[in-house]
């Protein structure tokens, strides 16, 4: 592999007749390359920011939170060689099966492939993950209310740029841009190609390099590949692939909440066990998917006196708030309180933990991306998010934390006390910093759909209407799914890839055979 | 069980001497003790909650989801 900053390119434009051009190196973007790789095909990866982090490249990804309270846009991800894995905490696990169906309580949902047609990539995306073998489901622990005991795996976690630039560097059929910035897509065709992209540099935004390819990926990530296209509204006004408005709309994250807290009659055999429910359970109470997460938390040591001013605090309105407001922030009474330290001290803490979730987000078109005045050093547009729940999501998480409450009693294994704002919708939901938030997932922004209009991209991760632009990545997960989104991304970089190589393969036969009829023709005409 | 009583009793008398009131402190009490004990001390502190039925016989009282037999009387 060849290595270049853009601004050192002679060059105006980039046309080595590259078979693909994967735009970012986060997973999907470093596996697919790989995979084509392997295949035998030339690749031109773009990467916007440097071999590490720098400031100026990660200030690209800055923008404003306008829906519910999120981390800051250039928090939530990365911006360098390896993309967002950088930071990944390697969290892994497949989605279900029923994540792939159509649910009639839950609108648009459903994918145009199944869970068989990403299984064949399993073994090569654990491989890629680095993650050990092992069932993903364990059994069906409750039947009567529906819950299953799932578990996850986790990768050491795999940085995808350390990990396999190496190998990528060892490929001589590919060519890696540094600083390469996509800021147009330029389309020809009557609007049905990419004809190139115009790249600049950090650097010196001054200079605009093309770059050509046959085949183009953007792998930019949840957020930024709705940018990207919303950003190149030259040629069509809404932007490439919004024809229809989809691009940026239904906004997934992962929400993450603590439930309750749970009191342990007997010591439970793992310290952190994972639960999901049964298709029955989601029919049943007309909601989405989710993760349980059941913690047990003995060992936890207490500050004694730093418990006892804290439970005098909480137990004291007044006094809360007043400190509230001098920190500027709220005062967690959930946590474990005097007597419980005093407990700890003398030896007779009981088995506590906590509950808490990890849920597929409903489709809502309100949640979105959308672009906003504000233009970062390149000149493209920033963008806002507005993160929205919807009452299915609050639905969700009250049966999830009501019925896993009921079958931990009925199996006389504890109680669980379900934290307020679950049951009381007149209690204020913890925000991100506070207690809840996301998982830095972002998903669905340019959704995979049987239809252009409902979504962005077709169920090979095609963008509707443009031959040769593609999309790797969680932005085109249908729906999201309550399992952490790596896994899956590297399945479709993988499907992807074998989908691209078919294409290219298919565009050079006839060619092929066309030159070997010429050349047994002319072999033909020496011997007569 | 002597240390636990002591605990308890500590804990309660920190609790009225503070003014904070055994309601302030009936979610970490409770904790103190396992089984019967530990669903006699809540019913107990719990007494000053409305009882929400839900269905299948559990009941919630103060965002606790317990079993009808877990309060006395029974509801």
């Amino acid at each position: 592999m060849t290595e270049i900053r853009l601004g050192e390119l002679s060059e105006h434009s980039v046309d080595g007749n590259f078979d693909v051009c994967v735009c970012g190196t986060g997973p999907a973007g470093i596996t697919l390359a790989m995979r084509l790789i392997e295949r035998g095909h030339s690749v031109l990866l773009l990467e916007g920011g440097s071999e590490t982090f720098t400031e100026i490249s990660q200030s690209i990804y800055k923008g404003r939170n306008v829906g519910l309270n999120y981390y800051d846009l250039d928090i939530t991800r990365l911006r360098y060689f390896g993309g967002t894995s950088n930071h990944w905490a390697g969290w892994c696990r497949p989605l279900d099966a029923h994540d792939f169906e159509a649910r009639a309580h839950h609108h648009l949902s459903g994918w145009p492939i199944r869970k068989s047609d990403l299984d064949p990539y399993a073994a090569e995306a654990e491989a890629i993950l680095e993650i050990p073998t092992g069932p993903w489901e364990e059994e069906l622990w409750d039947a009567a209310e529906g819950f299953r005991k799932i578990a996850f795996r986790f990768s050491p976690p795999v940085r995808f740029g350390e990990k396999y630039g190496p190998r990528l560097a060892r490929s001589p059929r590919t060519l890696l841009i540094l600083d390469a910035n996509v800021v147009d897509i330029r389309l020809s065709d009557g609007l049905s190609r990419v004809d190139h992209l115009v790249c600049r540099s950090l650097a010196d935004p001054g200079v605009a390099k093309r770059v050509r390819s046959r085949f183009f990926v953007l792998c930019f990530g949840g957020l930024e590949n709705p940018r990207i296209l919303l950003n190149c509204n030259r040629q069509i006004p809404a932007g490439i692939g919004n024809e229809r408005g989809n691009v940026g709309r239904y906004f997934c994250e992962h929400p993450h909440f603590t439930l309750g807290n749970v009191v342990f009659f007997d010591e439970p055999g793992e310290k952190l066990q994972f639960f999901s429910p049964t298709t029955g359970f989601m029919e049943k109470w007309k909601v989405l998917n989710f993760g349980l997460r059941l913690r047990s938390d003995r060992e936890r040591r207490t500050n004694v006196l730093l418990e006892a001013l804290r439970s005098a605090l909480c137990g004291m309105p007044p006094a809360k708030r007043f400190l509230d407001a001098a920190r500027g922030r709220k005062l967690r009474c959930f946590e474990k309180g005097f007597v419980d330290a005093v407990r700890e001290w003398a030896g007779v803490a009981p088995m506590v933990g906590w509950l808490r979730i990890a849920a597929e987000q409903a489709l809502n078109p309100e949640s979105r991306v959308f672009l906003i005045r504000e233009t970062d050093r390149l000149g493209l547009r920033r963008i806002a998010l507005d993160w929205r729940l919807t009452e299915m999501d609050y639905r969700t998480f009250h049966a999830a934390a009501k019925r896993f409450a009921m079958a931990l009693a009925r199996r006389e294994l504890g109680r669980i006390r379900i934290v307020e704002w679950v049951y009381d919708p007149r209690a204020p939901v913890p925000t991100v910093g506070e207690d809840g938030g996301g998982g830095n997932h972002h998903m669905c922004t340019t959704r995979m759909a049987a239809a252009p209009e409902e979504g962005v991209v077709d169920r090979n991760c095609r963008v509707f209407g443009i031959d040769n632009l593609y999309i790797g990545g969680s932005s085109v997960f249908a729906t999201s799914g309550h399992a952490n989104p790596t896994y899956t991304i590297v399945q479709l970089a993988l499907r992807l890839a074998d989908h691209l190589h078919a294409r290219l393969r298919a565009e050079t036969q006839p060619v092929r055979s066309i030159r070997r009829r010429e050349s047994e023709a002319a072999a033909g005409s020496r011997f007569r | 069980m002597i240390a636990r009583r002591r605990v308890l009793i500590g804990a309660s008398v920190l609790a009225v001497g503070t003014g904070v009131g055994l309601w302030a402190l009936h979610p970490k009490v409770v904790l103190i003790l396992r089984r019967r004990r530990f669903l006699e001390a809540l019913s107990k502190g719990l007494w000053r909650y409305p009882v929400r039925h839900l269905e299948d016989g559990f009941v919630m009282v103060d965002g606790w989801i317990l079993k009808s037999g877990d309060l006395a009387p029974t509801p």
